[in-house]
């Protein structure tokens, strides 16, 4: 949006995003849907994305978003909406003629191919000399850390240099836009944190244009310069992780980010709101009354003891239930008063005194600037 | 771009589209359809017209009501073959429970034995048959005053032919349980026997099913067997062969077509059903199954096992013996005059060399147009719907009695308004109708492999600007090539002993050795018939030695497929 008006315009936009974002965006797409049949897989998407930006596209599984990146690469004919890449529109292109890169989750490695002859694949129906095309090899190999595995086959690889080598060959041909198709799910918990890292790296080192599928939260908000939210075919929400976490656009966001208390709101007055049976104090200006919604807050954004610095101001509640999460525990208290509906705190382990025990009463108040009024659709 | 220079020459790359998924899928179609559904259409048809070629309704259908012979025929088709696969399967299944789930030893030599008679002709264990119970047989004493030449002798012949085949589903259906729930079992005390009763056999009812019919179809559909020891006891299979070259009743014969086509559908139908079902059983986490070291039961079956060992050896090598023989049952001196007949006779001699050549053509056609099929289907190239017609195609000939589809090769390319016409005669039409024949079983395993490969392999591909050609020759082939090759031995043993199919079809020039096989009994020169059998047996052999060696060299070759991570 912010692309196509300052290409005419001699006003620059502020830039919103963490990136750099240049005049026109290199990737565009315009009112993209696309039908399997009946069902609507991806409704009306408009998003810009400004050249060396790595973006994350974020939703549950079913949301549209593979579908998304394969309309982006091709794979699949969008049944209306627009693709420009580079200033050119490439929608009706065949995926051959385009300009990309794609990793696959499952790697898709030629079992018959070395690493080395992987990365080559790409190369062979290039007018390359030998000479240049082990040069050209020998430096991708070198680019994701492979170099001593040149002559080893898929099946003789561990998944993470499964993953590097797919990497490699995504970028053997110098593509403008690297596509990830939720690259890291396959493997273990800790390869996937350390590749994860050093995917950012690379990215930024080359600084090409990436957009990365992905269902896990935590992944999209480490790596990405801005993430898109995707639910049923549609986008919730683009922005910074920060942005997106502090302030969601709706409360699908909000819990598919992380866990939320959704207390239900029943009035509004000035900047006191009631909810779930509790009084809360917003912090920042009134809020306009009268719109219905849920208000929200983060499990660690709950106070607990004898401090009560705002928000729920003199709410007493029971741990009802507890659960140790190594670094934090995890509460769920139930308020002491008429009809109040129950909510999640989580408390750092260990911390000053003692932690409240199961059958407590505690004590319970939440941070003025950490509460936040939602819709269920934004 | 800071550490990574870009590719020269990028820019100046046209991009060359690749027509293959539009162009060979239809091709393929039309030279399938010529194969197998055109063919089989044209049988169907002239079941329903006169001699005029005029529609006549259901008139030959009544006609052959009318004739008492006929009737008699069709039912003893149908009770034979299903007294013969229940005991088959009877047999089959200790066998292939032997096999798979005890410690019983020498399993691979079992193994081995039981698939021995895949390799020979129908025929040949109803040689050893009649060396061993016909009129002037060792044993003959054993069958209690009944004749050989009848039920009898079908029964027993036809039970050794299909052993094989349920041996070998039966043991695949076995093997693929899951082992856990044998420990949950077991973790509710249930004994050996309830673990049998409660696991095992429900774990492999699809796999009996499965085994039964395809049992059942090839028995009722089979030729060799009843011609040699059926005596004056009629099947359909036979009535058809003398409806249609005795009596020159084509549209009679079009009616036992159908009446041998529509229960073989029956029972594939329920093949298929059963297969899916098998399918669904069996999850990608599975645990596979130990084998359990139970000693009395494992004696037994291997005494079992010893017994139909034994039978099998003793039937082949009476036929092997009976062959090598001077003059039955008079000069028992051994020596090799049936078979220099073979080499001296020039009509014989011309039918080894037609065999081999309808072998090798086989394997070559069948395989590259199997390669062809199973690569569009299992990639998902070209449209949507020409696919499914390949696949349909594709899948048909597995239901289609042999002597249905010759038949139909008749009607089809003897319609002088046929432009295919001149084929007629050819040993082209044979080897086609062979290859149609046998076109089922090997382009699965062609799909079933493909559908390995993960589908996104192709996706990388086109992405790196390499469309479906350059990765078939590039990813695909290699990781087929050990697929093909048993395909060429699957193809090149089947000619080698097929014999319904091809009895509509062969000429004095064209006829292959396993219809020789089929003339030399007619002549009463059982000798010879069987030396002739023992012939096509070794070849066979030699077959499936070549291709099991150039198969293992393959892989061997290909360093990829060794697990070292």
């Amino acid at each position: 949006m912010a692309g196509l008006a300052t290409a005419f315009s001699v006003v620059s936009e502020p830039v919103t995003s963490g990136a750099a974002a240049i005049a026109a965006p290199y990737l565009s797409l315009v009112g993209l849907t696309k039908r399997f049949g009946s069902a609507v897989v991806v409704r009306d998407v408009n998003l810009d994305v400004p050249r060396g930006e790595l973006l994350c596209i974020l939703g549950p599984s079913g949301c549209g978003k593979t579908t998304l990146l394969r309309l982006i690469a091709g794979f699949e004919a969008a049944d209306s909406g627009s693709i420009r890449q580079a200033g050119s529109e490439i929608s009706a292109l065949p995926p051959e003629a385009r300009d990309f890169g794609i990793v696959f989750q499952s790697y898709a490695l030629f079992p018959n191919r070395s690493a080395a002859r992987n990365i080559g694949f790409g190369l062979e129906t290039l007018p390359l000399s030998r000479t240049e095309r082990t040069a050209r090899i020998r430096e991708l190999l070198a680019l994701v850390g492979l170099e001593g595995h040149a002559d080893k086959y898929p099946s003789q690889l561990s998944g993470g240099q499964q993953q590097r080598v797919a990497l490699a060959r995504a970028l053997a041909l110098s593509p403008g836009l690297l596509l990830l198709d939720e690259p890291l799910s396959a493997l273990d918990a800790n390869v996937r944190a350390s590749l994860r890292d050093e995917l950012r790296q690379l990215q930024r080192r080359i600084g090409i244009t990436s957009i990365m599928v992905t269902h896990d939260q935590q992944e999209a908000l480490s790596i990405a310069d801005r993430v898109v939210v995707m639910n049923a075919g549609r986008i919730e929400q683009i922005g910074t992780p920060a942005e997106l976490y502090q302030r969601p656009a709706n409360l699908f966001v909000a819990r598919f980010l992380g866990e939320v208390n959704a207390l239900p709101v029943t009035s509004i007055s000035g900047n006191i709101v009631q909810a779930g049976g509790h009084a809360f104090r917003l912090g920042g200006s009134p809020v306009p009354g009268g719109s219905a919604g849920y208000l929200c807050f983060r499990p660690s954004a709950v106070r607990i003891g004898m401090e009560a610095a705002g928000g729920a101001a003199g709410t007493r509640g029971r741990v009802s239930s507890m659960a140790f999460l190594g670094d934090r525990l995890r509460l769920e208290i139930q308020p002491e008063i008429q009809n109040g509906g129950p909510f999640v705190a989580e408390i750092p382990f260990p911390r000053f005194g003692n932690p409240p025990g199961l059958g407590d009463h505690v004590t319970v108040s939440v941070e003025p600037d950490q509460l936040f009024l939602l819709d269920d659709h934004g | 771009m800071a550490e990574i220079s870009a590719v020269s020459g990028m820019a100046a790359r046209q991009v060359r589209p690749d027509p293959t998924g539009q162009i060979v899928p239809p091709v393929l179609l039309v030279v399938l359809a010529t194969a197998t559904l055109l063919p089989i259409g044209a049988l169907l048809v002239r079941a329903f017209l006169g001699k005029d070629g005029a529609f006549v309704g259901l008139d030959n259908f009544l006609r052959y009501g009318a004739e008492p012979g006929l009737v008699i025929a069709a039912w003893n088709s149908l009770s034979l073959s299903m007294i013969a696969t229940v005991i088959a399967m009877a047999l089959a299944f200790p066998f292939a429970y032997a096999l798979v789930r005890t410690a019983m030893p020498g399993r691979g030599i079992f193994r081995l034995i039981a698939l021995l008679p895949l390799l020979a002709p129908s025929l040949l264990p109803a040689f050893g048959m009649v060396y061993l119970f016909g009129n002037q047989g060792w044993l003959k004493g054993w069958l209690l005053g009944e004749s050989l030449y009848g039920p009898v002798g079908i029964v027993i012949a036809s039970v050794f032919y299909v052993f094989p085949h349920a041996v070998l589903i039966l043991s695949a259906g076995l093997s693929a349980g899951d082992q856990r729930h044998y420990e949950a079992a077991r973790a509710l005390r249930a004994g050996p026997w309830r673990r049998f009763v409660t696991v095992t056999l429900p774990s492999c009812r699809y796999a009996a099913i499965s085994a039964a019919s395809i049992a059942f179809i090839l028995i009722f559909t089979d030729f060799g067997i009843p011609s040699v020891v059926g005596g004056s006891t009629n099947v359909l299979a036979t009535d058809i062969y003398k409806l249609v070259i005795g009596r020159f009743d084509f549209e009679m014969g079009a009616v036992v077509g159908v009446l041998l086509l529509l229960p073989a559908v029956v029972a594939y139908g329920i093949d298929w059903l059963a297969r899916k079902s098998q399918r669904a059983m069996i999850t990608g986490k599975s645990v596979p199954i130990r084998a359990e070291r139970l000693p009395l039961r494992d004696l037994m079956l291997f005494l079992f096992a010893t017994l139909v060992a034994v039978a099998i050896l003793g039937i082949i090598g009476m036929a092997i013996f009976g062959s090598l023989v001077k003059f039955w049952p008079y000069n028992l001196s051994l020596g090799l005059q049936n078979y220099e007949r073979l080499f001296t006779d020039a009509d014989e001699f011309r039918a080894l060399g037609n065999s081999l050549i309808l072998a090798f053509g086989t394997a070559l056609a069948g395989t590259g147009l199997v390669a062809l099929s199973g690569w569009l289907i299992a990639r998902k190239l070209g449209n949507g719907m020409v696919r499914n017609g390949l696949q349909g195609v594709a899948m048909m000939p597995v239901a289609v009695p042999g002597l249905v589809l010759g038949l139909g090769y008749v009607f089809f390319f003897n319609n002088p308004a046929n432009p295919l016409h001149a084929l007629q005669g050819s040993l082209a039409l044979i080897i086609l109708c062979t290859v149609a024949h046998f076109y089922t079983v090997p382009h699965l395993m062609v799909v079933n492999e493909l559908l390995r490969l993960d589908r996104e392999i192709d996706l990388a591909a086109q992405a790196l600007r390499i469309g479906p050609a350059g990765t078939a020759r590039r990813i695909h082939a290699p990781v087929l090539l050990p697929t093909l090759i048993d395909v060429a031995g699957y193809f090149f043993v089947n000619a080698m002993t097929t014999v319904s199919a091809l009895i509509f079809l062969f000429t004095a020039q064209t006829r292959p050795a396993s219809i020789a096989v089929i003339n030399l009994v007619e002549g009463s020169r059982i000798g010879q018939a069987s030396a002739f059998a023992v012939v096509i047996m070794a070849l066979s052999m030699v077959a499936a030695a070549i291709q099991l060696t150039l198969r293992h060299l393959v892989i061997r070759a290909q360093g990829w497929r060794r697990q070292t991570a």
